[in-house]
């Protein structure tokens, strides 16, 4: 905006008298501001970055070119072009070479064509080189940084599930062990009971030593408490078993998800993956919100399942928090709602997450995919989920979009193609 | 013979308590209830000597009900059985009750647990 502003006081004062040039420039400005902004901070989130990108290039040609024409092209927009070509803030992807020459070459053509001195397009094409080459040295460094962030953002995923997970496992270890306790307690008294049975029924014959143990099998049967095994050794083994699972269950998930990144891609049952997910955020949702699925057959989709499952899990971490944050002091019974649908669409299958938290607030729309931007307190998360998250996606040349409507909720969408695309080098 | 409440959302946790403590159905009589609002109405009813809960559960969770408790109740001895090992809760159910246990607490503990707490040694009140 500062740059904005400069530039304009640069063509008022360079172009002093001529009011009708300065208005119609700050009017194409303005413009320009304004769909630059519209692009960003809306399209952005609608479509694929690198399309987005494309677009605003060709809106900026088709707004600026006709005026720098009639204007006869005064010296500030030569100041202003490598503005509008590179100023669109890439923290998060490089600058696209094509996009920077096809604006130059553009710029240069029409320009030499209305006779302005080939100086000007040189000096422009020469700063733009510049500044292009200080901002992919930046987008390097990002992508290094990038790099090793991804690894933390892994074990602080983790790190952020263990301890629900050591509260999912704990619980039915409890029963469970309880249970085993309790049966094997009773195990040597029921066992004791039964060999006087069959002494006694051995015995049966001998009248007189049999009336003797007959009291012997009393007791026996007294010390075992039979009425309560009988009422409940049975579902005593049943809950253990049933924890067993659980446990299992759980451990099965988390060894998908921390499963260690292979170089290739593998086929992936995506609603499977969905399923592992919701296995272990369990404990983020139970207690706020119920879930409904509606997933339609898929084929296996080619991709990397851990990263594809670590996306799908944040997300849905995400939801819950969001619902939880929202409810937070609301009764029991006032439940939130995570909703994932799976859907084909061509080649690209389509999960969406939606929940019915509050909503993401226009102001902080555009910042969703920033790295390190998050509104969570400290400890709860860095910002890396959902830059990750989406960087993930376009390295498997799909996307992730969100539409968000304040106090509705919120629908993340992850579009994947189904055969996969290896990943570009990042 | 001593009252004692355990509350649990999960009836699993509940059932198996019941198995492992049945030998003392004379000393004790237990109560099984499955939430923090049905906990206060057990003692609305007739109060309680000693109150085992969990921790994370749908509605009226363990501190609050154990706050409550100590509001009402003053005599009622509480404890903590939780799955939850994260140490900002720790903090806050320390302060709410007598005792803090973790999920899966060996059998033994939590019976000398109550057993200590029931001791008249272990009285708050004073005399």
């Amino acid at each position: 905006m500062a740059g904005v502003a400069g530039i304009g006081v640069l063509t008022i004062l360079a172009d002093w008298g001529r009011w009708t040039d300065v208005a119609l420039l700050v009017a194409q400005m303005a413009v320009l501001t304004a769909a630059n902004g519209w692009i960003t901070a809306v399209l952005l989130r609608r479509i694929r970055p690198r399309a987005a990108e494309w677009m605003r290039l060709v809106v900026n040609l088709a707004i600026a070119l006709p005026v720098f024409h009639i204007l006869h092209w005064p010296l500030p927009v030569w100041l202003f072009l490598p503005f509008s070509a590179l100023a669109y803030d890439h923290t998060n992807r490089a600058v696209s070479i094509r996009g920077v020459v096809v604006n130059c070459a553009a710029l240069t053509v029409l320009a030499l064509h209305d006779g302005v001195s080939p100086l000007y397009p040189a000096v422009f094409v020469g700063f733009t080189a510049i500044v292009f080459n200080i901002m992919r040295a930046r987008h390097d460094a990002y992508v290094e940084l990038a790099t090793s962030l991804r690894q933390a953002q892994k074990l602080e995923a983790v790190g952020r599930l263990a301890s629900g997970i050591a509260h999912e496992i704990n619980t039915p270890l409890q029963y469970t062990r309880d249970n085993v306790r309790f049966l094997e307690g009773t195990m040597r008294e029921v066992l004791g009971l039964i060999v006087v049975y069959q002494d006694l029924h051995e015995k049966m014959v001998d009248k007189e030593s049999a009336s003797t143990l007959v009291a012997a099998a009393r007791r026996a049967d007294e010390a075992a408490d039979l009425p309560y095994l009988l009422e409940h050794a049975e579902e005593a083994c049943k809950d253990s078993a049933e924890g067993l699972d659980r446990i299992a269950a759980i451990v099965a998930s988390m060894r998908h998800l921390a499963h260690p990144q292979q170089i290739e891609m593998s086929e992936l049952d995506l609603n499977a993956a969905i399923a592992q997910v919701l296995v272990v955020a369990n404990h983020e949702y139970r207690y706020v919100a119920d879930v409904e699925t509606a997933l339609v057959d898929l084929p296996p989709v080619l991709c990397h399942p851990g990263l594809i499952s670590q996306m799908i899990l944040n997300i849905v971490v995400n939801a819950a928090h969001a619902i939880a944050d929202a409810r937070a002091g609301a009764a029991a019974a006032d439940r939130g709602l995570i909703a994932i649908t799976s859907v084909r669409a061509g080649d690209d299958v389509v999960i969406a997450i939606s929940d019915n938290g509050p909503g993401i607030p226009d102001a902080i729309c555009t910042r969703v995919f920033e790295p390190f931007f998050t509104t969570k307190d400290v400890g709860r998360g860095t910002g890396q989920g959902l830059a990750i998250a989406r960087s993930v996606a376009e390295q498997h040349g799909g996307a992730l979009t969100f539409v968000s409507r304040l106090g509705k909720g919120t629908t993340f969408s992850l579009r994947l193609p189904m055969r996969g695309r290896r990943p570009v080098a990042t | 013979v001593k009252r004692i409440l355990f509350v649990d959302d999960e009836p699993m946790v509940l059932r198996a308590l019941a198995n492992v403590f049945r030998k003392h159905k004379d000393r004790w009589e237990m109560i099984f209830v499955n939430g923090g609002e049905a906990a206060l109405a057990v003692m609305a009813v007739a109060p309680v000597d000693l109150v085992v809960t969990d921790m994370r559960m749908p509605g009226m969770d363990g501190a609050a009900l154990l706050e409550r408790v100590a509001a009402l109740y003053p005599t009622t001895k509480r404890v903590i059985l939780s799955g939850q090992t994260s140490p900002v809760s720790n903090a806050s159910e320390r302060r709410c009750a007598h005792q803090v246990l973790e999920k899966p607490c060996p059998t033994d503990l939590l019976r000398s647990t109550i057993e200590g707490l029931l001791a008249p040694s272990a009285a708050t009140a004073p005399p």
